[in-house]
């Protein structure tokens, strides 16, 4: 089914054509914001907003951008929101502020299911640091360097040029190399 | 030291790069299964907020016509009232 027969019938509600979007691409988004959450259980919750967003306004596609590429935008966005509703939790919460101010000294935890055994060290500490990047750099390495997208792509995705997609991915790129060696250091590797 | 930082560093931005895909969990593909009957046509909710919106709608509506009405129907008394008084004072004429 291409992906124009795939939409008409999402258009039309047709259950099967749900079913096979979700075949298709749900992994992909699950693992998008697996790797931007960094959490399972937000993961879960931001993959089924995901698609119910899309169930709902699937009549708002206007078919100028691939299908995947407007699904990874609606996830994007949802990440965001998803981000912005803990962070400002966090803010309000008295506890939590103490608790961050522990963890300045980048304490790896987030363990991603597809990482190979050999590599969840290393990858964990690779996630924490990636976790300390200001929001729109995180995406940008995210999306390129975790889940393979390409930079053209990841700038339709985040609505933004492609010089300032390399520019955040320059920039996310030196600010990890900045904690990682702070990291080296104190924990003399 | 310096060569030894930059290995690590290289190793530690590799560490992804043969990353395979996360299976989703069962639970989330039964929730994700069932969002056409939950969010389909005939099982649209409206939003709580948008209920609770119409409903003060309606009761401030219901309640300025009540004011409007028990105004007038003062106003109309007092009216009459006074064409009484005027009309019987000029029959007493």
């Amino acid at each position: 089914m291409t992906d124009f027969e795939e939409i008409e019938g999402l258009k039309q509600g047709n259950e099967r054509s749900f079913q096979m979007l979700l075949d298709a691409y749900s992994k992909n988004v699950y693992n998008l914001c697996l790797s931007i959450l960094q959490n399972q259980e937000d993961a879960e919750d931001t993959t089924q907003e995901i698609f119910i967003a899309v169930f709902l306004s699937i009549n708002e596609f206007k078919g100028e951008s691939k299908l995947h590429t407007w699904l990874y935008r609606i996830a994007v966005n949802k990440c965001q929101e998803c981000i912005r509703k803990k962070n400002r939790k966090k803010r309000f919460s008295f506890l939590n502020r103490i608790d961050s101010s522990e963890n300045a000294n980048l304490i790896p935890s987030f363990l991603h299911p597809g990482i190979e055994l050999e590599n969840k060290e290393r990858a964990s500490i690779l996630f924490s640091a990636i976790a300390r990047l200001p929001e729109n750099q995180k995406i940008a390495f995210t999306l390129h360097k975790i889940e393979g997208i390409t930079y053209e792509e990841a700038a339709i995705t985040m609505n933004l040029s492609l010089s300032s997609i390399e520019s955040l991915m320059f920039r996310a790129k030196q600010n990890l190399k900045k904690t990682l060696g702070e990291y080296h250091k104190n924990n003399e590797l | 030291m310096e060569t030894k930082q930059v290995e690590w560093f290289s190793e530690i931005m590799k560490s992804t790069e043969t990353k395979s895909k996360a299976e989703i969990p069962d639970h989330l593909k039964l929730r994700l299964d069932a969002i056409p009957n939950e969010y389909g046509v005939y099982s649209f909710v409206f939003p709580i907020r948008t209920v609770y919106m119409a409903v003060a709608s309606f009761t401030l509506l219901i309640t300025i016509n009540m004011l409007a009405i028990r105004n007038n129907n003062q106003q109309n008394k007092k009216e009459t009232y006074l064409d009484s008084e005027y009309f019987s004072y000029l029959n007493q004429l």
